[in-house]
């Protein structure tokens, strides 16, 4: 009895701090249709500048600044104060450029935000956590009930989460403005017809999101005692999670739904077998099975993502001095066949290459990584570019090529049965074939419950999966060896030839990759690209011209994850080891992000995008500005994503369209 | 553009030495250190621990005007953790001929997939925080100067059972090589010493919750608690342990060696024992000039993983005054067969002395957090 | 002259068969109960005054909206219920209302995607581009630049959809629909926001689509334009119809006046 009251008490002071940024989340969705990924780096920035508040002194940027010290009680305000002006200025300079744009673009500049804050944070506060300084609540004597106890930290959390929400009740129900935003959430266009201050009410709605992120984000910090600059990524997951769960958009479903997931973790993590290794698989296994069951949430009413009219990622061109410079560029490649402008692509890097590769081994390595990338990117590149679905999962079919040639040939073949593993190289050939198919098919399951959904949701659905992928991979130790990784795998050989050096695993992965764009350019280049593209364009009008858009959307799945299984397979083994370190959400993001670098939807975008991408990290390491800040590789890929989603979203080569017909 | 790439590499390193050494001038032979570690995501600040440590090693090296001619140069890598980027690290160091060791490493995960390339191009490695058994012998280039987890975890073990006296012991590992390595030696040991294990439950480095694996721990009323992790975990374990009234025994791996653990643990961490083989509290003076020193440059103290990249600092420099008076100039495999030969190098982790297979010799001690410091544990393992 | 409706029901075949069909969306009954019937090579105009649901009623036989009650039938086979795809590839082809074309795809790409429920190619034969494959793309090229060509859209078709005039973009979207060689074909108030000669112009393209034996459904907000294109008119009004005949009938019609001509003064 006792350990079941812990455990209650537990899971809903966890539900609580859920409870309060899923509300974040929602107010935000409810009105724009978006998910501001950017809500988990406030939530951070909140335990961050309340820690600084309070001490007497700080190290900012490595360098001792004294602080305050301002009590707890004015700190707090504070901090929430500053957090929600920065919302206001995320929705202001980033976001609000972006209102008209086709949906997929604030997603992504949503999440490139997340990433520059993140890196932002450990440039200033470091990379150790910080400790959270004592203040009343933590140094009161927690209460007793039978063996259980709750502590003041816990009860405040509790009781400010409940009023909190109240408040926002009644503020929503009963005020002017709160009244505006249940209309805009109802009709953004009707509400601004009405004259409904929309902007305002889009405005109110990022300051008050912020500020319950701050507060969630304070709370956390005091609970567990810490700041850090990574903090805010997984409880922001599960805060968008728990917004779905209650159905998003609405404010109370929210609430349920975060203490639906404290109390799911909780017990789930109590009982299921392993169940504290996979406490963060829990939510995403419960978000999954209920967009499976009741994809509008426990207490949603209508499904999200109605049709919408605009495109998921069509952009229009735009107008700016930047875009007059780069049009130029593209210009030049304006009216010429894009497969051909693919191969050019490819040629252009090797030819760039053969420079380097040659005589240094090092630049080889480079290249290689460019070319698993840009095959990465190209198989995604189907997915998000061609048929306008965002998957942030992707990296599991990687995943999912990697661990199955890995165990085949490491635990299954060399440990199982003791086969030398030379005798059967040409097994790796077959492996890539094996390892797509097997990725496709996981595509295929993968897709089938996104079906019903579109744009942000499958987006959290796809990143629940590849989450869960990786957690399998990372726990389900006697499969995967878990987190100390396959090792041993044999480089790919020709008949008893090794092509294991950095030159010939290079042209390995160039034949790969040639191969690969080939086979995707005969695909695009029939009715299967119109209608993936057709879909892109207008679900709708493409369902009435005759195509099944369920069927092509599983027909993209499978189609990008079979090449990311390929990659997987050429991945593993050309670096002979492989854990579950290397298929992380950060990766995900980083794909996508090197396709909207190129231009999505394009054949050579994918691979431009790799390679300026990848070799732009390798060079940035020798900059003496980087030697001392490493995280700030990363901020500037944030930061240049941004920018190019509001000033170029078509991506650096994305100007001229993709001909969709066989020639 | 492979010049440039080199003039810039160049420009970086003279940068680097710059800001570490005033009087590096006439120097005879420059020594180049790769670095490599996590410095960005969310396991930074580890490689930043030893990045620091390592910095602060070379800028006293290089200060010193009777080396033997030998200087030390750094130039950073960031691997984030990922043994693809370990990959890419381990190609360029190899390939940029300047490069004569490579140092750092904060996942044994890191170092393993880098491991056939370095040893292909038979550059020595010196790594100061990767303790899987995996990398004993994975190259005659490959050295470490910390314990393997199989060592530590079986010193653990029979410590809790023989000296501590524990017989119902609980065990929460960290889900990765590090924390299952140690706490399959652990249990091990404590198991044929007598002890028995009640429970044994895993966590992601980088989890926050504890309350539940720990309420279900009280249930079971151990008297020990062994934690197989990182001080960062280790410190909330600790606080929430209170949080919900559970009243036991910490025993702590050598990744709790941190001054913040105490600052993050509080008062809960209180009691708590760990091992490591760096005693911050001792008296000798190396130690008290190294925590001195470390505190003046970085504001902070230093814990177990700057003082191992420490020690890894001075031992490189003693393999490369013996290479370059041995073969006149400090190259790759005359730095690796030095290694071989140095012999207990002093620091504040104790003496150095590699096996062939690539391990430290040496022990732990044990010692206990009492009033917010580290002090030598009442009791030792003889 | 013997009035068109009353002509026609001679020959009894009817393409479309609506019974009984109803849609309430919460309490509010958008359509009533509707029986129409449709004849093959029939032009039949669907009028009635803003939310009166004409567009409802389109959606609801390609589809898009799920009936409450009533079924259709096209060519004596149900296809209420089905999915908006299949009843496409039964042969109903629809415009929108709102423009809602291939924006990035090219014209003659637009049109090809009307093709298709032609398509039988297997994976095999796109990436080994086996003959067959090769055939049936060029055939349906083939069909669609006919179609273009005969909504004089043939020198335009390699651009991007949305670089067209609007009214090209209007003749767009029916070409698209051509190209599925439908039965029937739904045309939801094509000549909306169009000048006078565009009107002109579009409206002799449906006169000769409907003269080769093609059916149409044409929804259009202005009896004037459906008088010069359909010899049978309906009038909804509170989703009921309220009259059904020829447009001189319908426009003599009292209860029509009241409702639909009355009410717009």
């Amino acid at each position: 009895m006792d350990i079941l009251l812990q455990f209650f008490i537990n899971a809903l002071m966890l539900g609580a701090i859920y409870a309060l940024a899923a509300v974040a989340y929602t107010l935000v969705y409810g009105i724009l249709e978006m998910i501001n990924f950017a809500f988990g780096e406030l939530f951070m920035f909140g335990a961050f500048l309340v820690v600084s508040f309070m001490l007497p002194q700080v190290s900012l940027f490595g360098v001792m600044v004294p602080m305050p010290g301002l009590p707890f009680l004015l700190a707090a305000p504070l901090a929430i104060f500053i957090v929600a002006g920065m919302g206001y200025l995320i929705e202001r300079c980033a976001y609000r450029p972006l209102r008209f744009a086709p949906r997929l673009a604030p997603l992504i500049t949503a999440i490139a935000v997340s990433v520059a804050l993140q890196n932002l944070a450990q440039s200033v506060w470091g990379a150790q956590e910080l400790a959270y300084p004592s203040f009343f609540l933590l140094e009161a004597k927690p209460i007793q009930i039978g063996g259980a106890y709750i502590s003041m930290v816990e009860i405040a959390v509790i009781v400010t989460a409940a009023v909190v929400m109240t408040a926002l009740h009644f503020y929503v129900k009963k005020t002017r403005m709160g009244r505006a935003m249940r209309a805009a959430a109802q009709d953004v266009e009707a509400a601004a017809l009405m004259g409904i201050p929309v902007n305002r009410v889009i405005a109110m709605a990022f300051i008050i999101g912020s500020g319950l992120a701050a507060l969630a984000g304070i709370f956390y910090g005091a609970v567990y005692l810490f700041a850090h600059p990574h903090m805010g990524f997984m409880p922001g997951l599960k805060a968008m999670v728990a917004a779905v769960l209650g159905g998003i958009g609405n404010i109370r479903g929210a609430m349920l739904g975060g203490i639906v997931l404290g109390f799911a973790e909780t017990f789930g993590a109590a009982y299921l077998p392993n169940g504290s290794a996979y406490r963060d698989a829990i939510a995403f296994g419960i978000l999954i099975l209920l967009l499976l069951f009741r994809p509008q949430g426990l207490l949603g009413t209508r499904l999200p993502n109605r049709l919408a009219d605009r495109g998921a990622m069509a952009f229009k061109g735009s107008a700016s001095a930047i875009d007059a410079g780069l049009a130029r560029l593209s210009a030049f490649f304006a009216g010429r066949d894009l497969v051909r402008y693919a191969s050019w692509g490819i040629l252009a890097v090797v030819a760039v290459s053969v420079f380097f590769i040659f005589p240094s081994p090092y630049w080889a390595r480079v290249f290689v990584f460019v070319l698993i990338y840009a095959l990465l990117a190209s198989g995604l590149n189907i997915v998000v570019g061609f048929a306008g679905l965002l998957d942030l999962g992707f990296v599991a079919f990687w995943a999912v090529g990697s661990y199955f040639t890995s165990i085949l040939f490491v635990e299954v073949l060399a440990k199982g049965y003791g086969v030398d593993v030379s005798s059967v190289w040409w097994l790796f050939y077959v492996n890539l074939l094996l390892g797509g198919g097997l990725a496709a098919l996981f595509g295929m399951m993968l897709g089938y419950p996104t079906l019903r959904l579109r744009g942000d949701y499958l987006a959290i659905m796809t990143l629940g999966f590849g989450e869960i992928i990786r957690l399998v991979a990372t726990n389900w130790v006697d499969l995967t060896r878990g987190p100390m990784g396959i090792r041993g795998i044999p480089v790919p050989s020709l008949f008893g030839y090794k092509l294991g050096s950095p030159v010939q695993l290079y042209l390995l992965g160039l034949v790969l990759l040639a191969l690969a764009v080939f086979l995707i350019a005969l695909m695009v280049r029939s009715y299967l690209g119109r209608a993936w593209v057709a879909i892109r364009e207008d679900e709708a009008a493409a369902e009435a011209m005759g195509i099944n858009t369920a069927r092509y959307k599983l027909y993209a799945y499978s189609a990008g994850g079979f090449f990311g299984g390929v990659t997987g397979v050429f991945f593993a083994h050309s670096q002979q080891y492989i854990s579950p370190l290397s298929f992380t959400l950060f990766e995900n993001i980083l794909i996508l992000m090197l396709i909207v670098l190129g231009g999505m939807g394009t054949l050579a975008g994918p691979i431009i995008g790799a390679a300026i991408w990848v070799v732009f990290l390798e060079v940035a390491r020798d900059m003496p500005f980087i030697q001392q800040h490493p995280e700030l590789r990363f901020m500037a890929l944030g930061v240049l994503l941004v920018v190019l989603m509001i000033f170029r979203p078509q991506g650096l080569l994305g100007q001229k369209r993709q001909p969709l017909m066989m020639s | 553009m492979r010049k440039a790439f080199r003039y810039m590499t160049a420009a970086a390193a003279l940068a680097a030495i710059a800001s570490f050494t005033a009087s590096a001038a006439g120097a005879a032979e420059e020594v180049k250190i790769g670095f490599t570690a996590a410095l960005s995501g969310d396991f930074a600040a580890y490689g930043e621990n030893m990045q620091r440590g390592l910095e602060l090693a070379i800028g006293e090296i290089n200060a010193k005007s009777d080396n033997g001619g030998i200087t030390l140069a750094i130039t950073t890598a960031d691997d984030r953790g990922l043994p693809s980027d370990g990959v890419l690290i381990a190609q360029r160091f190899c390939s940029d001929e300047t490069v004569d060791i490579v140092m750092g490493y904060s996942f044994s995960s890191v170092a393993l997939a880098a491991a056939t390339i370095i040893n292909d191009c038979q550059l020595p490695v010196l790594a100061s925080a990767v303790t899987s058994p995996d990398l004993a012998g994975v190259s005659p280039y490959f050295r470490r100067n910390v314990l393997t987890d199989a060592v530590q975890g079986e010193l653990a073990g029979t410590y809790a059972a023989k000296v501590l006296g524990a017989k119902r012991i609980a065990a929460l590992n960290q889900q990765d090589d590090y924390g299952i390595g140690g706490t399959d030696a652990f249990v091990a040991a404590a198991k044929a010493a007598g002890a028995e294990i009640l429970s044994r439950e895993a966590y992601v480095l980088g989890t926050k919750d504890f309350k539940t694996q720990l309420t279900s721990i009280k249930a079971q009323t151990p008297d020990l608690l062994w934690v197989g992790g990182f001080y960062t975990e280790a410190a909330k374990i600790a606080q929430q342990a209170r949080q919900i009234g559970l009243d036991v025994q910490i025993l702590g791996s050598d990744g709790l060696l941190s001054p913040k653990l105490i600052e993050l643990g509080g008062a809960s961490i209180d009691g708590t024992i760990l091992y490591g083989m760096f005693d911050p509290s001792v008296a000798k003076p190396e130690v008290q000039a190294f925590v001195k020193a470390y505190k003046d440059k970085y504001g902070e103290e230093p814990n177990a993983w700057a003082a191992l990249a420490y020690d890894a600092g001075y031992t490189l420099n003693e393999a490369a005054k013996l290479a370059a008076a041995k073969n006149g100039k400090v190259d790759r495999v005359g730095l690796n067969a030095a290694f071989a030969e140095i012999k207990a190098v002093p620091g504040v982790t104790g003496p150095t002395t590699f096996q062939e297979n690539g391990n430290r010799e040496g022990t732990v001690v044990y010692l206990q957090v009492k009033d917010g410091k580290f002090i030598l544990a009442p009791k030792q393992l003889n | 002259m013997p009035d068109q409706a009353t002509a026609l029901p001679l020959d009894d075949k009817v393409l479309l068969d609506v019974k009984g069909v109803g849609r309430r969306f919460g309490g509010l009954v958008a359509l009533a109960n509707l029986d129409v019937a449709i004849r093959p090579g029939e032009a039949l105009g669907l009028i009635g005054p803003n939310g009166a649901g004409k567009t409802t009623f389109f959606n609801i036989i390609a589809g898009a909206i799920p009936v409450s009650s009533g079924s259709i039938h096209l060519d004596g086979e149900q296809i209420s219920g089905l999915s908006p795809d299949r009843i496409a590839g039964k042969g109903i082809a629809r415009t929108f209302q709102n423009i809602r074309l291939f924006d990035e795809m090219s014209v003659l790409e637009n049109v090809l995607i009307g093709r298709h429920r032609f398509f039988r190619a297997s994976l095999f034969g796109l990436i080994f581009r086996t003959k067959k494959a090769h055939a049936e793309e060029n055939l349906s090229k083939e069909v669609a630049r006919q179609v273009l060509e005969r909504v004089g859209l043939a020198d335009k078709m390699a651009q991007p959809a949305r670089s067209l005039s609007y009214g090209d973009q209007r003749r767009l979207e029916i070409a698209r629909a051509l190209a599925l060689e439908p039965k029937l074909l739904l045309l939801d108030e094509p000549m909306a926001g169009m000048n006078p000669t565009e009107k002109a112009d579009l409206s002799r393209l449906i006169v000769e689509l409907n003269r080769s034996g093609m059916t149409i459904l044409l929804i259009e907000h202005d009896m004037k334009a459906v008088m010069g294109i359909s010899k049978r008119v309906i009038v909804l009004h509170h989703g009921e119809i309220i009259a059904d005949g020829s447009p001189d009938a319908v426009r003599a019609d009292r209860t029509v006046i009241d409702a639909y001509l009355g009410r717009r003064g």
